[in-house]
C-alpha cells in the first residue's frame, strides 16, 4: 500500500469540503480550514464553507507525468476565484476539447484525487466543473 | 403522516459514446443500435464513480429540498457498481456532504433497483417516525463486457431524492409497492470484472413480468386506473423496453416518451428509472400523477404513485436540469470510452 | 569570528548510474584536497528517502567516505545546498565548527522520469497540492500566463534559456554543454502551457562540495561569507499572482542593500529551475525592461543555471557557492568574475522558501 488510509482520514474534511478560514484579526480570508491565519499568524479564526461557485481566472493544461498519472492526463489545472473571494488552485474537470475559458463560471465537484490500485484506498476530494 | 419527495438531482456525465461506433467496432449491423433503441449512452471520466456522481445529485436534491446535513437521519446509496467491494460509498458521500454523523447510512444492492427498493424503505422510515428525511441515491457507473450487447448502453449516471414529509414537499408518494421472485437473468460473481446476463431470459419471465405484476399490484391496491396516470416511467433498460411494457399495461407511448432518457444517456442502471422520475418533475405539470416502476435483476420491482406538487417547478429552477445535461454532450471515442473507465489492462501499483 | 569558503569540488551533473549517494560524496570529496582537514560534515539532500530508501545519510556518508567527524543531513527542498551553507557558517561563526565540509548530494535518476517527477512535486505541499494535481511546471506555467498577460514576450523565457545554454557550454560540470536556438523551442515538448520542456531545468545526479572555515586560507584571498538569509513566501494558492515571488525579491533587495552591493556588478547565481522564476524575479526587481535586455548583468548565472548546468535538487545550492567561489577565485571553466561580491539564490517551489549566500572576495 503506497497510500494511507490514516493520514487522508484525518484530512478527509478539507478534501471533501471547500472551507474558507477568516481571520478575526486582519480580515483576510484563505482557503482550507486552517488553525492560523496565513497571512498574520493570528489564531483568532473562524471557519466557514464555500458555495462551491466560482469563476475561472486562469488555467493550465498539463501533460507533465508522474507516477501513475498517465489515467488523467492531459489535465486542467486552473485558478478559481470563489464567490466568497478566495481563491484555490484546483483541477478542472468535465472539459471537451478547446471548452475552457477564463472568466467561465465553474462549480466544485467532487471527485477521485488518486487511489491505490489495485487493492488500496481511494482519495476523493474536491475539484472543479464548468457550470 | 403522508410522504413525499422534498427534494431531487441528478448527475449525467457530460461525454457520449455513440452506438453506431460500439456496432461498427463489434461488427454488428449497423441497424441494430435502432432496433435496441440507442443512440449513444453517458461516460463517466476516469476520476469518477458511483460516489462522486451520487455526491453530485445528492447535492442537488439536498438545495432543492433546502436542508442541511443536520436534517438527513438516514443515507440509502443504491448501486451496483460500488467503488469498494467492501467498504459502503454512503458514508463517503455522507462526510462529503456534511452529514451529521447520528444517522443511518448503507449501500444496497439489488442490480438496477436498490435506490427504489430506498425509496419504499426511506417512506416507512418516514412514516414511522424513525426519520424525519432521508437521502436516497441511485448511481452506478455500469460495466459492460466490451463488445456485449450491454456495451450498446452500460453507462454511468446518478439521482438523489431527500424523502421526507409530504407536505410542502415537490411530490407526494400516494402508494408504493413491491414484487420479488429468485429469478437469474442477470448477475455478476464474485471476481468477475463484468456482469453476466441470460440475454433473452432477461426480457419476459424478468424485466416484463415484475414490471406488470408490481404495476397490477399496486393499480388493485390503490383503486387507481391506467387512466388516472398522467405519465408512466419504467426502468429502461434500452430504447425499447419501456415502451413495449407500456403497451402490454395498456398505456400509451405519450405518457411514458416524457420519462425516457435511455436513448441518449444509456442504462444508469440505478439512476434509470428514477432520472426518468427526476425530469418528470422539473417537467410535469403540478397535480400529474406519475407511474413509477422500477426493475432490479435477480429479480424485483418497485412500483409507486407519485403526485407532483405545486412547488415542483420552482424547485426545478434551483439546479441543474436532467434535459438540460442530457443537451450538455461532447462525444468521445470508443478508445477514450476505454481510457475514462479503465478497461484497458494496465500494470498497476508502479 | 567570520565564516570562509576555502575550497570546493564538483562533479559534472549526470546521470550517473553507476554510482550512488555515498559515491557521489566519495568522489566528490577525493578531487577536494581541502575536503580532507574539516571537523564537521553537512551534507544537503532532498530526495534520499524517497530515491534511495536511505535516513540519517549524513552518518552514512561520512561512513562510507571513511571519517569520524559529526555529521547532519540537511533538508529544506530545493533550497537545502543553502540552506546547509547558512548552517555552516553558523557553526563556523559560532566557534562550534573550526572548518566545516557542506557536501551537496543528490540522486535523481533512480527511477523512471515519472517517478523523478512525482518526488520532485513532493517540494508542494502533499495534502493540499500534490493530490489535488497540482505539479511544479503548474504553477510555473501559471505564472508565465501571469507575466506575458502583463506584457513580457514569450521569447523573454526563450531567450533566459538560451542564455543560460551559451554560459554552460565552458562549465566543466554542466550538464548540458550545448548552444540552443530560439528555433529549438518551436519542438520542444510542452509540460504544462505554455511552459515547455526546454523552461524547465536539467535532471541529472550531482554532488559538490564546499569548505567552509573560521579562518582564509594562507596567503590566498577566501571569499567571506558576509551574508546568509532565508525568507518564507505564502504557498502559491494563497498569493494574489503565482508570480509575486516577494519572499525572493525581498529577499534579494534586502542583501543587496544591507551589503551596498549592485546585483548588475556582482556574480549571481538565481534560482531558474524554471525560466518564468528569474524573469519574475528581476521584473520584481526592477531591472526588466521591455526587451527584456539583461546585458546590464556583468555575471548573471554563468554557472548555466539550473537550466543548463543542470538541478540536483537538494545540491543545488552548494553548486552555487562552488561556482561563486571560483568565479571569485582561480576561474571557472576559464572564467573569472572580478566582482566585489558573489550572490547564490535558491528557492524551494515556487518561492515556498527562498534563501541567499552573498559571498565577498
Ligand atoms: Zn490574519
Amino acid at each position: 500500500m503506497r497510500l494511507s488510509p490514516q493520514q487522508f482520514w484525518r484530512i478527509r474534511e478539507n478534501q471533501y469540503r471547500l472551507f474558507i478560514t477568516v481571520c478575526g484579526s486582519c480580515g483576510r480570508k484563505a482557503i482550507l480550514k486552517r488553525p492560523v491565519c496565513p497571512y498574520c499568524g493570528s489564531d483568532r479564526v473562524h471557519h466557514v464553507e464555500s458555495s462551491g461557485l466560482g469563476v475561472l481566472e486562469s488555467f493550465t493544461k498539463v501533460y507533465y507525468r508522474r507516477n501513475s498519472s498517465e489515467d488523467d492526463l492531459p489535465k486542467f489545472i486552473g485558478v478559481v476565484r470563489l464567490t466568497e473571494g478566495v481563491r484555490v488552485v484546483g483541477e478542472i474537470v468535465g472539459v471537451g476539447a478547446d471548452e475552457l475559458r477564463e472568466g467561465m463560471e465553474v462549480e466544485a465537484v467532487l471527485r477521485r484525487y488518486a487511489s491505490d490500485d489495485p487493492y488500496g484506498v481511494i482519495y476523493y476530494g474536491i475539484k472543479f466543473k464548468p457550470v | 403522516m403522508e410522504v413525499g419527495i422534498r427534494g431531487w438531482g441528478a448527475y449525467i456525465p457530460r461525454f457520449r459514446l455513440s452506438a453506431l461506433e460500439v456496432a461498427a467496432l463489434w461488427g454488428y449491423d449497423g441497424r441494430l443500435p435502432k432496433a435496441l433503441g440507442m443512440v449513444e449512452k453517458s461516460v463517466a471520466e476516469e476520476d469518477e464513480d458511483a460516489a462522486t456522481m451520487g455526491w453530485y445529485a445528492a447535492r442537488v436534491a439536498m438545495r432543492r429540498a433546502g436542508v442541511s446535513g443536520d436534517d438527513i437521519d438516514a443515507v440509502f446509496f443504491g448501486t451496483e457498481s460500488k467503488p469498494y467491494a467492501v467498504k459502503p460509498s454512503a458514508t463517503i458521500v455522507a462526510d462529503a456532504l456534511g452529514v451529521k454523523r447520528r444517522k443511518l447510512a448503507t449501500d444496497l444492492e439489488f442490480a438496477c433497483r436498490a435506490a427504489g427498493e430506498g425509496m419504499r424503505i426511506s417512506v416507512g422510515l418516514v412514516k414511522s417516525g424513525l426519520a424525519r428525511n432521508t437521502l436516497v441515491i441511485g448511481s452506478d457507473t455500469a460495466q459492460a463486457n466490451p463488445g456485449d450487447l450491454l456495451d450498446f448502453t452500460a453507462s454511468s449516471g446518478a439521482v438523489a431524492f431527500v424523502v421526507g414529509p409530504a407536505s410542502g414537499s415537490a411530490a407526494v408518494i400516494e402508494a408504493s409497492v413491491s414484487y420479488v421472485t429468485d429469478t437469474p437473468d442477470f448477475w455478476r460473481r464474485d471476481r468477475s470484472p463484468y456482469p453476466e446476463h441470460a440475454e433473452i431470459f432477461t426480457g419476459e419471465p424478468a424485466y416484463f413480468h415484475h414490471i406488470v405484476s408490481a404495476a397490477k399490484l399496486l393499480m388493485e391496491e390503490t383503486g387507481l386506473r391506467v387512466e388516472d396516470f398522467d405519465y408512466a416511467v419504467f426502468h429502461q433498460p434500452n430504447g425499447r423496453f419501456p415502451l413495449q411494457v407500456a403497451r402490454m399495461l395498456g398505456i400509451p407511448q405519450e405518457k411514458v416518451l416524457p420519462g425516457l432518457v435511455t436513448p441518449h444517456v444509456g442504462n444508469t442502471y440505478n439512476a434509470s428509472a428514477l432520472l426518468g422520475l427526476a425530469k418528470l418533475l422539473e417537467e410535469a405539470r403540478p397535480r400529474s400523477r406519475v407511474l413509477l416502476v422500477t426493475f432490479g435483476s435477480g429479480a424485483g420491482s418497485d412500483a409507486f404513485s407519485i403526485v407532483v406538487q405545486d412547488s415542483a417547478p420552482e424547485l426545478a429552477k434551483m439546479g441543474p436540469r436532467v434535459a438540460d445535461m442530457m443537451n450538455s454532450r461532447v462525444r468521445v471515442s470508443y478508445s477514450e470510452y476505454s481510457k475514462f473507465r479503465g478497461l484497458l489492462l494496465k500494470n498497476v501499483g508502479g | 569570528m567570520g565564516a570562509y569558503v576555502v575550497g570546493g569540488a564538483a562533479l559534472k551533473i549526470d546521470r550517473h548510474f553507476e554510482l550512488g549517494y555515498k559515491d557521489l560524496a566519495y568522489r566528490v570529496v577525493r578531487d577536494c584536497p581541502e575536503c580532507s582537514d574539516v571537523d564537521y560534515v553537512i551534507v544537503a539532500s532532498a530526495l534520499p528517502e524517497l530515491s534511495a530508501h536511505q535516513v540519517d545519510l549524513g552518518i552514512h556518508v561520512v561512513q562510507w567516505i571513511g571519517r569520524r567527524v559529526p555529521a547532519l543531513r540537511v533538508e529544506s527542498g530545493e533550497s537545502s545546498g543553502l540552506a546547509a551553507v547558512d548552517l555552516a557558517a553558523s557553526l563556523v561563526s559560532s566557534g562550534r565548527a573550526r572548518r566545516v565540509l557542506v557536501l551537496g548530494v543528490e540522486k535523481v535518476t533512480e527511477y523512471p522520469t515519472y517517478t523523478a517527477n512525482y518526488f520532485y512535486s513532493l517540494t508542494l505541499d502533499y495534502e493540499y497540492e500534490v493530490l489535488r494535481g497540482i505539479s511544479p511546471p503548474a504553477y510555473a506555467a501559471l505564472a508565465m500566463k501571469e507575466l506575458m498577460n502583463s506584457g513580457v514576450r514569450r521569447e523573454c523565457f526563450s531567450g533566459w534559456a538560451i542564455r543560460m545554454h551559451e554560459n554552460a557550454v565552458s562549465v566543466p560540470h554542466a550538464m548540458l554543454r550545448f548552444k540552443i536556438s530560439l528555433e529549438s523551442f518551436k519542438d520542444s515538448q510542452v509540460l504544462a502551457e505554455p511552459l515547455t520542456l526546454y523552461d524547465s531545468f536539467a535532471s541529472g545526479d550531482g554532488a559538490a562540495a564546499v569548505v567552509v572555515s573560521s579562518k582564509p586560507n594562507e596567503g590566498d584571498s577566501s571569499p567571506e561569507i558576509v551574508y546568509s538569509g532565508a525568507e518564507v513566501g505564502l504557498p502559491a494558492y494563497l498569493r494574489d499572482r503565482v508570480s509575486d515571488l516577494t519572499a525572493s525579491v525581498g529577499l534579494l533587495r534586502r542583501a543587496a542593500e544591507r551589503l551596498g552591493l549592485d546585483l548588475r556588478r556582482a556574480a549571481v547565481e538565481l534560482h531558474d529551475s524554471y525560466t518564468v522564476y528569474p524573469i519574475a524575479i528581476l521584473k520584481g526587481l526592477g531591472y526588466l525592461d521591455d526587451r527584456c535586455d539583461l546585458g546590464g548583468f556583468e555575471y548573471l548565472n554563468l554557472s548555466g543555471g539550473l537550466k543548463a548546468r543542470g538541478h540536483p535538487v537538494g545540491a543545488t545550492g552548494v553548486y552555487q557557492v562552488y561556482e561563486i567561489f571560483k568565479l571569485m577565485t582561480d576561474g571557472l571553466g576559464g572564467r573569472t568574475a572580478p566582482a566585489e561580491y558573489g550572490l547564490a539564490h535558491s528557492m524551494s517551489g515556487p518561492d515556498n522558501s527562498s534563501r541567499v549566500v552573498v559571498l565577498r572576495r
